[in-house]
């Protein structure tokens, strides 16, 4: 058995599936890429209205006044499609794309895959995607595919309250030989009798040419029951190839076999706003739906998002994008949109937004056992969060893990990013000597050595000597007064008076080679009021650097 | 749960000094985050009040609450540990262990550094925090209403996070133990090892509040 999901009106769909509630109002769809672009597709209402396909823009508005026209999207189709396909995927391995908007399950092997149930599933899933669909089943894909055509007409023939038994005698042929017990609800049809379905079914279900379906009408063949009584060999003489090929076609026995693909594993959706925005609020509600969306089909694929770009191209054509990774990867919607809210509460564009696009990177979900005494964060992606308003708060530089820059220069640091998923056991810096100040390796070089690593080697207790530096950024511009070479007063904000105590100079440099050349000479004094104070001399000027604490 | 409770009544006959608690009691009454310096262990009752403020108070003339803070940031290096720099003094250099788990977060204001902290207890996901507010000047934290220091009381409470606020002169109303740090040393500290400098600071513990459910125990004891 086979099972074809059919997407009627398929490109109409994929440009209304973030705005769902547009489907009740008249909207048509227009093809720019054709060389004269005319409505392609449109809804029921904008139908009702008296548009049609094939109209250009005006000619639909000058019928209806309300219609809204929709350009057409090939990105929000292949979204579309892949969804489709995604959601194929979950009810049997054996998936064909077999049209924009038409997907074929090979049902072999599964003793349920003719019900009304699986038709529901699908349905449901599809509903929740935002996608309308008709299911048919039968034993070929192309009877399958037409009975999915046909699905919804049989269908909605009915009133709402009525409910057809395929067995009742009131039914015809065609009915007795389909199992659909309320076709009315259900778009689903499946077909036990591949020949009596198809003798019903008119001619144009095969999609012949305009000049076969001419000649076909005047002969009075209307149905393809009356086709294919003509006889193969008696067509293909008188209609040539394409009526051979369409005989074929309407074979309730020809199968074929289907041109297997696998889900793609793209989780991404995109949309172009009718006006440009310039407030966060429409965007966030686009971009509710497409976490929605998106985590719907993580979820569905067992999959979590590990990694989100979300891409806005701005009025006057640049683009603005920004990776977000997830700590935790998850397929949570709330925690999804929390991290790009975080962000987005904070962003400001030089010109309005006039596309969206969001996507997400697939992995499977983590199960990591933690050692026994590891310590983790509880709930990695509020962490993540709170960090996004931190820096929010405070600017980029300054929230963050502390590193050392490979170098000399005093105060050399970087604040980098936390990596939740490189997060690595801790260990003992293998450079230690870069982050000393030139008192401290001029004691590793000379008598102080002994001094210096005095501690154990445990990673618990120091092997450090002195007291620690409080810093002042930016350095607090001081003047001092030389006796010899030695300092003996100090006059900056902090202090103004004479030095008790003082030891240097302690000389460095670095990076001569470029322009960002240093050189300074060190001193730790201790003042007439007992504080201890690291100044520093760079090019004829004196600095306090910080205060030991 | 009989043989449970039959073992419980054994165990207080036989020991009757010992207390037995459940596991939600021991949880409650020993939420502690060790920091390394037994002045501070022994004064405390363990370490750092979980739940709760703790105040450490660094006067003018005293020396010394860098080392500590240091001190402590290396004994809890295993672990998660946020450090709020009210006034970006610290220095990473030096620290002779690798940061990976220090959140470092640079303020240039206490108003600043009182909101990271906010956010951070709301957080709730780190079990250390240290709020170092020993640069700011003094106007600053006077401008700080006592209201911000019980609003951050009430978000730590329901957290398993310890936050130490490192302060010039007492600050935090709502700090469940004011710790008063002497240190003061002399020019030849700079050449003495942190060990010893550590082991030469005292501390005398002025407030200490305590629990109702704790009171019942210490008059009880």
């Amino acid at each position: 058995m086979f099972a074809v999901i059919y997407i009627p009106d398929f490109a109409l769909q994929a440009a209304l599936r973030h705005e769902p509630e547009l489907l009740k109002r008249p909207v048509a769809l227009v093809d720019e890429s054709l060389p004269k672009p005319v409505i392609v597709q449109l809804t029921e209402t904008a139908r009702a209205a008296g548009v049609c396909a094939g109209l250009t823009s005006t000619q639909a508005m000058a019928r209806c006044r309300d219609i809204i026209i929709k350009p057409r999207s090939i990105a929000q189709e292949n979204a579309a499609a892949d969804a489709l396909l995604q959601c194929g995927y979950l009810f049997s391995p054996y998936v064909e794309a077999t049209a924009p908007g038409v997907c074929t399950l090979d049902l072999k092997g599964q003793t349920s895959g003719g019900d009304e149930k699986f038709g529901q599933q699908i349905l449901t899933l599809l509903d929740q995607l935002q996608l309308k669909a008709q299911i048919g089943v039968a034993a070929t894909p192309a009877v399958a595919l037409h009975a999915a055509r046909s699905a919804s007409e049989r269908g909605h023939s009915c009133p709402p309250e009525a409910t057809i038994e395929t067995d009742s005698p009131q039914a015809n042929s065609a009915d007795r030989n389909v199992r659909a017990p309320m076709r009315n609800a259900l778009p689903f049809l499946c077909v036990n009798d591949a020949s009596a379905f198809l003798n019903n079914l008119p001619i144009q279900s095969l999609q012949p040419s305009l000049a076969l379906l001419n000649i076909l009408d005047k002969w009075g063949i209307r149905t393809i029951g009356a086709f294919v009584a003509l006889g193969k060999d008696a067509l293909a003489e008188r209609l040539g190839a394409e009526a051979l090929e369409l005989f074929q076609r309407a074979s309730p026995h020809e199968t074929r076999p289907l041109k297997l693909s696998n889900p793609p594993e793209v989780f991404e959706e995109t949309f172009e706003f009718e006006n440009e925005i310039e407030s966060l609020e429409p965007l966030l509600f686009i971009l509710r739906r497409f976490i929605e969306q998106i985590a719907l089909r993580l979820t569905l694929a067992s999959f979590a998002a590990e990694d989100v770009l979300l891409r806005l191209t701005l009025s006057e054509g640049s683009k603005y994008e920004r990776p977000f990774k997830i700590p935790a990867p998850t397929a949570n919607a709330d925690v999804l949109f929390r991290v790009l809210y975080t962000h987005l509460e904070n962003l400001r564009t030089e010109h309005p937004i006039k596309a969206l696009y969001l996507r997400a990177s697939p992995c499977r979900p983590s199960s990591e056992q933690f050692n026994l005494f590891d310590c983790t964060l509880r709930d990695p992606n509020h962490f993540y969060e709170t960090l996004g308003r931190l820096t929010a708060l405070l600017g980029p530089d300054r929230v963050g893990l502390p590193a050392i820059e490979p170098t000399y220069r005093p105060d050399a640091f970087r604040m980098d990013p936390l990596d939740f998923v490189g997060e690595q056991p801790l260990t003992r810096k293998t450079d230690s000597a870069r982050s000393l100040s030139p008192r401290e390796r001029a004691g590793v070089r000379g008598k102080s050595a002994s001094k210096l690593h005095c501690g154990s080697d445990s990673s618990s207790t120091s092997n450090q000597c002195g007291l620690t530096l409080r810093r002042f950024r930016p350095p607090l511009p001081a003047q001092v007064e030389l006796q010899g070479k030695h300092p003996c007063a100090l006059r900056s904000m902090l202090f103004q008076g004479p030095i008790r105590r003082a030891a240097g100079p302690w000389r460095s440099s670095g990076q001569w080679w470029d322009k960002q050349l240093w050189q300074r000479d060190e001193w730790d004094v201790q003042t007439a009021s007992g504080r201890l104070y690291r100044l520093y001399r760079e090019h004829d000027n004196w600095f306090v650097e910080g205060v030991y604490d | 749960m009989q043989k449970a409770i039959q073992l419980r009544q054994f165990l207080a006959e036989r020991l009757p000094a010992v207390r037995l608690f459940s596991e939600a009691e021991a949880a409650k009454t020993s939420p502690c985050h060790p920091t390394g310096l037994p002045q501070i262990d022994e004064l405390l009752g363990g370490g750092l009040p979980k739940g709760a403020i703790t105040e450490l108070v660094r006067d003018d003339k005293m020396t010394g609450s860098a080392l500590v803070l240091c001190s402590i940031l290396r004994h809890s290096q295993g672990q998660w540990a946020g450090l709020i720099d009210g006034r970006d003094s610290f220095d990473p250099a030096s620290i002779d262990f690798k940061l990976s788990r220090l959140i470092w977060v640079r303020c240039q204001e206490a108003a600043q550094a009182l909101k990271a902290a906010d956010l951070l207890l709301r957080d709730g996901n780190l079990p250390l925090v240290i709020l170092d507010l020993a640069l700011n000047p003094l106007p600053q934290l006077r401008k700080t209403p006592s209201t911000v220091w019980y609003r951050l009381q009430r978000l730590i409470e329901p957290k398993s996070t310890a936050l130490l606020v490192i302060t010039p002169r007492p600050t935090v109303s709502s700090a469940k133990a004011r710790l008063h740090l002497a240190g003061n040393f002399d020019f030849e500290a700079l050449d003495q090892p942190q060990e010893e400098l550590l082991r030469q600071l005292k501390f005398a513990i002025v407030n200490k509040r305590l629990h109702s459910d704790e009171l019942e125990w210490a008059q009880a004891g």
